[in-house]
């Protein structure tokens, strides 16, 4: 299932769109996302970005393209399997942590690796990413008790737990502060490194797209690469030069597109 | 194994938990499964009831013969041939059919009877139809058949129910119940009122006693030797100056010699101008007796099973909203959907069972605490015997209502399932 070799992308996607509706919410998207890489993805609100991540994961299905894991279609399996496959190899980071109110941090952490009766055991690694992630002395506590950056860290352990190939993170960092947020952002790129993990972060937070590996924006429902430089750039223009510059960048993308 | 042991652990906490909160959804399949189990009990005692108290009992081959007025649509058909009768000529014509092997005659005191009895001091004289038969016919189906003849003290036979009663009376004066040969011999008084040329009534005593109790026809009075009616009439049927026969035949009881010939002989029955009812009759008779009670009772199971259902299915689909936050999380760490809905009817399906078997207790109080007073409410009910619901209604009970309330999830556990992930995870 998983790709066979370290330069085969993890999860490439091909010529995907997505509806709701008569509104066309992506339109014809391809992207490949790269093993052991964090990507960027940036766009206003409704735009499509949490969409994309919902096909990526296999949650929402596209009316048209497809998502591969190695050489295979995730849409081509049924609901069981890709449910399997979504607990195995996808990590989820969200914006409000999502973590369960009545388990302990602990329990939190271990939660996806019991979702099967039969699956590994995963205490130990449990274990050594509350050490490694500082939660020791929270890992009893209940969610209710536990502040914004201590949350997220859990959340984070809970993602990577069962080893997957990619976490998808929506707006990680969109409810910490300045500090706890970097410090989070630090995190990512760590874990990455260490466990080869392929982060894809939407976000709007420019540390994570200034050391991004790379960086996509979705803007009328099409997916548009912005060079490191040019993202640097714009992220020091103005907010209405930054606008018309993504827009001009959007149209070259589109051009070069066509002429491929 | 203590990592599968933990896994397990967390699913029972989980479920544990859910279901606590959804107990009180599921509250109707209580009173719904306690009274299936008390319709379950009492169907079969009530059939008994009916069959042997309202319609009494025949042979296979035996056959009621009454007038053709009295209407055989009736569940009271026998009760109802008091006032109506069978010609002399007719059951002459009755007695000459070849394929009858035996006729026996019910025939009835045409003038006003009154009975006379006494208990624990308290003695009173009731209005009661006297009814005349054969010592014969009682050969087999009463010990005593051979004293029953015309003697003095005059044999009198009762309906069953009237023992019923009586030993509700002794009950209700604090004293034990008796058995039916301990009424025997207990004295009663037999008054035959007849009237002189001028209308005077002649009041005709005769000193009688208790035989036995019947309920083998289900006649609506006194039954005494048909040689004393007979007698008595003959003696006084000129009492008033002018001829009066004094008795009149209201039913005739028939053994027929081939069952198969039966109907031929209804039929022939019929073109006299009778009408007939054989054992199939109080079969059919008993069956629309339980059809009514099946009706009624399906109707408020029905009623029951809606508002249960309806209940189940509006707890479980605010338990869907409340709970939607939990569902998506699990779809995002991987449970399929059918997970979610089995995982959800499982619940639903133990809630189910609990009520389910509380339902049992319930019922099985209940039925219970009523065999105990009855007797005390309707003394007319002391002989309906209700035996307890066994383990075949408890496992009915807990599969009806496990899947009463699986089904009643279903539903509400499909939209589980299909709750708008990412809208549910930005809430």
């Amino acid at each position: 299932m998983a790709p066979q070799d370290n330069t085969q992308p993890v999860m490439k996607i091909e010529n995907v769109s997505a509806f709701f509706g008569k509104r066309r919410i992506l339109s014809d998207v391809s992207l490949s996302v790269p093993q052991k890489s964090i990507m960027a993805l940036t766009g206003k609100s409704g735009s499509g970005k949490s969409t994309l991540l919902g096909i990526m994961s296999g949650l929402l299905k596209p009316q048209q393209g497809r998502v591969l894991y190695g050489d295979e279609d995730i849409f081509k399996w049924l609901d069981f399997k890709r449910s399997r496959f979504r607990n195995s190899h996808i990590g989820f980071i969200f914006q409000f942590f999502n973590l369960l109110p009545d388990m302990t941090a602990y329990q939190n952490i271990l939660y996806p690796s019991t979702m099967k009766i039969f699956s590994k055991d995963r205490r130990d690694e449990a274990e050594y990413l509350i050490q490694h992630l500082g939660l020791q002395t929270i890992r009893n506590q209940y969610p209710s008790t536990l502040s914004g950056g201590e949350l997220q860290r859990v959340a984070i352990a809970r993602a990577i737990i069962n080893k997957p190939r990619i976490v998808l993170a929506d707006e990680p960092t969109g409810n910490l502060d300045e500090t706890t947020a970097a410090g989070i952002v630090d995190l990512f790129f760590e874990i990455s490194e260490q466990y080869n993990i392929s982060f894809v972060i939407v976000t709007h937070d420019s540390r994570i797209v200034n050391r991004a590996d790379s960086h996509y924006h979705i803007e009328g429902g099409s997916l548009i690469r912005v060079e490191k430089a040019k993202a640097a750039q714009a992220q020091k223009t103005p907010e209405k030069k930054r606008k018309a510059y993504v827009k001009k960048n959007a149209a070259t993308a589109k051009k070069s597109t066509k002429k491929k | 194994m203590i990592h599968i042991a933990q896994n397990i652990y967390f699913i029972i906490k989980n479920s544990g938990r859910n279901i606590a909160k959804a107990l009180i959804s599921s509250f109707g399949i209580l009173f719904l499964i306690s009274f299936v189990v008390l319709y379950l009990s009492f169907r079969d005692s009530i059939k008994n009831y009916v069959e042997t108290n309202l319609f009494g009992k025949l042979a296979i081959n035996e056959i009621k013969i009454f007038p053709q007025k009295t209407s055989t649509d009736s569940f009271f058909a026998t009760a109802s041939s008091v006032n109506a009768s069978i010609s002399p000529e007719t059951v002459k014509k009755v007695r000459k059919i070849p394929q009858l092997d035996k006729t026996y005659s019910v025939i009835r005191f045409d003038y006003d009877t009154r009975v006379r009895g006494e208990l624990m001091g308290q003695g009173s004289r009731i209005h009661v139809p006297v009814f005349g038969m054969d010592r014969s016919f009682f050969k087999g189906k009463d010990p005593y058949w051979k004293n029953f003849t015309n003697t003095e003290p005059l044999p009198m036979i009762a309906p069953r129910f009237v023992f019923e009663l009586l030993n509700n009376f002794l009950a209700a004066m604090g004293m034990p119940a008796m058995t039916p040969d301990k009424f025997r011999g207990f004295p009663l008084r037999l008054y035959v009122f007849t009237e002189d040329p001028d209308g005077k009534e002649i009041r005709n005593v005769t000193e009688g006693a208790a035989h036995s109790f019947t309920d083998v026809v289900n006649l609506p009075g006194v039954i005494i030797p048909t040689d004393y009616i007979v007698r008595f009439c003959k003696k006084h049927e000129k009492d008033s100056g002018t001829y009066k026969k004094g008795y009149k035949y209201v039913m005739l009881i028939s053994t027929v010699k081939d069952v198969k010939r039966l109907p031929d002989v209804a039929a022939k029955l019929k073109s006299l101008g009778l009408a007939v009812e054989s054992r199939d009759d109080i079969a059919e008779k008993t069956n629309r007796v339980l059809e009514i009670i099946d009706d009624s009772s399906l109707v408020i199971i029905g009623i029951l099973l809606i508002l249960t259902v309806i209940s189940i299915f509006n707890s479980y689909l605010t338990i869907v909203y409340t709970r939607a936050h939990q569902f998506s999380l699990k779809r995002v760490l991987g449970v399929s959907k059918i997970r979610i809905i089995m995982g959800f009817v499982f619940e639903a399906a133990v809630i189910g069972a609990i009520y389910g078997g509380a339902g049992y207790l319930v019922g099985n109080w209940l039925l219970d605490y009523f065999i105990s007073n009855v007797g005390k409410w309707v003394p007319a009910l002391q002989s309906l015997t209700v035996e307890k619901a066994g383990t075949g209604v408890l496992f009915l009970a807990l599969a009806l209502s496990a899947s009463i309330s699986s089904v009643s999830a279903l539903i509400p556990a499909i939209f589980a399932s299909n709750i708008n992930l990412f809208k549910a995870m930005k809430k």
